[in-house]
């Protein structure tokens, strides 16, 4: 590899910037609502943060936390049968995404909010040329035709090192490998230059050094164009490697919003973050048997009256059990969701 | 990565390459199919050269030389391969020209019955909803309503052609593909790629269009190719009964009637086109079989 993997603690001028800078995106109490057959379901409950051009926002938690639905709210992607956005406001660059219309949403999806999925498996369409997908968003987002279009592919293809982007034209997906697939699923959504990119999971499906490759890329491509990025991801290696900031979700709610600093060198103020960080192993501790939270998350149609992760939670008192915990802000955007940070509600 | 720029340089496959490749998989096909192809094959020949093959124009009536036998029996001319019929008709021409009526049919109904379906399927497999609720009920209604029954008061009361034939086969086939097409819509629309056509900035029609209905095309083929003989066998069913197509014209199935009252004396006016219905919806059903294997994505991998 030509690249070393640079960690992101040092990106000391990204964070200068961010201070002076509006944020390029601001999601301000989303709440999705799902509708299931045990009934509704708060899959996204009152989540607010900001993202700022160039910084990378990491979105964790464990499986089900509504991490996923937080990324597909944001993009308008739920299904009117599924579930429905209840409130809040997604403000991209101050407009108000979830008061326009379909047609007007159409319009923002993908040209300034890309996306990209999981599976590179299921996330190319098996019967069309790679090159045919990549012009896609260009050609309905930009207008773009004949040899403007492609000159715009192959350098869409090139910026992700896609090896023969020319070749693209005629090969079809299953002609590509896992981690190709995959920066093809990439040089489609940022094909249309978008100011915004929701990574979601991107690289679990990967193995360990092409994922790697993989983070260097959307990194350098990052620094280039001054992206936002939330990644959603439950690797705290990738956080590390990635993330400026961090924002921790359990149970459809944002507990806690953090620098990755100040979260891996001072303490969590969250205690699912810090139960979270326990149960990376470490390299330098012998270890007999490896930290796990202890319970289940809770269904999410049978939430507790009180703070979610009451039942699981070593600090919790009598109080945490009966009344939603209030949200403590503190400096440099930094807040959690948690009792104890009120002395109990004393 | 030292070699990831070579690799622009690779050769591509060239068109010599890719023609030679077809032949070479055509040649390794296993000899039922191989046959079945070839009869397919042959037979869309034999219907497209009917005029200039068949020696007599197939409604030509010849009364010196009626109810003449096959040329290999007692009494049969070399100038009737096949034999004549009460009128004197040549046998061969008119199964010759009867399997350009079956085919016809047969193609017709296909385009119609699968549009139609295909439309109602993707509708309602990509809306769902009271779309799907509705749409499938009307399948349900349609798949249980007896065709040749409803066929033959159709024709009874428009009058037996051509278009009606197609109509009546369209009507009952129609949602057999929709149902189809229904259940492969609901499961491919759910497959991350749709969702990020609709970040492309498709609007719904151009997500059915470009990206659901190519990747139904396999089953799309198993489906036709299935149902080609059996809208023979009905459209041969429907011109048996006097439903289907009008009698002067050369249908298999009309011919097999001419010859029904004469099985015993005059067996080859019903037997030849008999064959030629058998023959060829074996042939096709064979080829669908093959190429429901080859590309049914259910049976992949078994």
């Amino acid at each position: 590899m030509d690249r070393s993997i640079s960690y992101c603690l040092d990106s000391e001028s990204q964070k200068a910037s961010r201070v002076t800078s509006e944020p390029v995106l601001r999601v301000e109490g989303l709440r999705m609502y799902l509708r299931t057959q045990q009934g509704v379901v708060k899959a996204v409950d009152d989540v607010s943060f900001d993202l700022y051009p160039g910084e990378t926002l990491g979105l964790v938690g464990e499986s089900g936390c509504g991490k996923s639905m937080t990324c597909l709210s944001i993009l308008r992607l739920i299904p009117d049968r599924v579930g429905e956005i209840v409130d809040g406001q997604v403000l991209f660059q101050g407009t108000d995404l979830l008061r326009l219309s379909e047609s007007e949403m159409r319009r923002y999806r993908g040209r300034h909010i890309g996306i990209i999925l999981q599976d590179p498996m299921t996330s190319l369409n098996p019967v069309l040329k790679v090159g045919e997908q990549v012009a896609e968003p260009l050609r309905l987002h930009q207008r773009l035709r004949g040899s403007a279009l492609w000159s715009q592919v192959v350098a869409a293809l090139r910026r992700m090192r896609i090896p023969g982007p020319e070749t693209a034209r005629n090969s079809y997906p299953h002609q590509y490998s896992g981690g190709m697939r995959q920066r093809v699923g990439g040089a489609i959504a940022l094909a249309p230059t978008p100011e915004v990119l929701i990574a979601d999971e991107p690289t679990t499906a990967l193995d360990a050094t092409i994922q790697a490759q993989y983070l260097a890329l959307l990194k350098d491509l990052q620094q280039q164009s001054q992206l936002a990025i939330i990644f959603v991801t439950h690797d705290f290696g990738i956080v590390a490697t990635m993330c400026d900031r961090v924002a921790v979700m359990y149970a459809g709610k944002l507990v806690e919003i953090a620098g990755v600093r100040e979260l891996f060198f001072n303490e969590p103020w969250h205690p699912y973050t810090e139960a979270l960080l326990r149960s990376v192993p470490r390299l330098d501790e012998d270890v007999g048997r490896l930290f796990a939270i202890e319970g289940q998350p809770p269904t999410l149609h049978d939430l507790p009256a009180g703070c979610s992760f009451a039942p699981r939670c070593p600090y919790a008192r009598e109080w945490c059990a009966h009344k939603a915990p209030p949200v403590k802000v503190g400096a440099g955007g930094r807040s959690a969701r948690c009792w104890k940070l009120f002395g109990y509600g004393q | 990565m030292p070699t990831v720029e070579s690799l622009d340089k690779l050769p591509s496959m060239s068109k010599v390459d890719a023609t030679r490749s077809i032949w070479l998989r055509l040649s390794r096909l296993p000899a039922i199919p191989l046959l079945a192809f070839g009869i397919v094959l042959g037979l869309a020949l034999l219907a497209i050269t009917a005029p200039v093959l068949a020696p007599y124009p197939p409604t030509q009536h010849n009364l010196a030389e009626r109810l003449r036998p096959p040329a290999w029996v007692a009494r049969g001319s070399p100038e009737h391969l096949l034999g004549t019929d009460l009128y004197g008709r040549d046998v061969l021409s008119r199964v010759l020209h009867g399997a350009r009526v079956s085919l016809s049919v047969a193609v017709a109904t296909i385009i119609v019955a699968g549009l139609i379906g295909g439309i109602i399927g993707l509708v309602a497999g990509y809306f769902g909803g009271i779309y799907d609720a509705v749409l499938m009920r009307l399948v349900d209604a349609f798949l249980a309503v007896p065709a040749v029954l409803i066929a033959i008061v159709i024709a009874s009361t428009f009058g037996p052609s051509f278009e009606n034939v197609v109509f009546v086969i369209s009507l009952f086939y129609w949602p057999r593909y929709a149902r189809q097409i229904r259940g492969e819509t609901l499961s491919i629309k759910e497959r991350d790629f749709v969702q990020l056509a609709r970040v492309a900035g498709c609007s719904p029609l151009q997500i059915l269009v470009t990206h659901i209905l190519p990747n139904l095309a396999p089953s799309l083929t198993v489906l036709a190719s299935l149902q080609v003989g059996s809208a023979i066998v009905l459209e041969a069913t429907l011109s048996f009964l006097g439903v289907g197509i009008p009698p002067p014209q050369p249908a298999w199935g009309v011919m097999i009637e001419d010859g029904r009252g004469m099985v015993v004396s005059a067996w080859w006016i019903s037997f030849f086109p008999g064959l030629a219905i058998a023959v060829t919806v074996l042939a096709f059903n064979l080829m669908g079989d093959w190429v429901r294997d080859r590309l049914d994505p259910k049976l992949q991998g078994l």
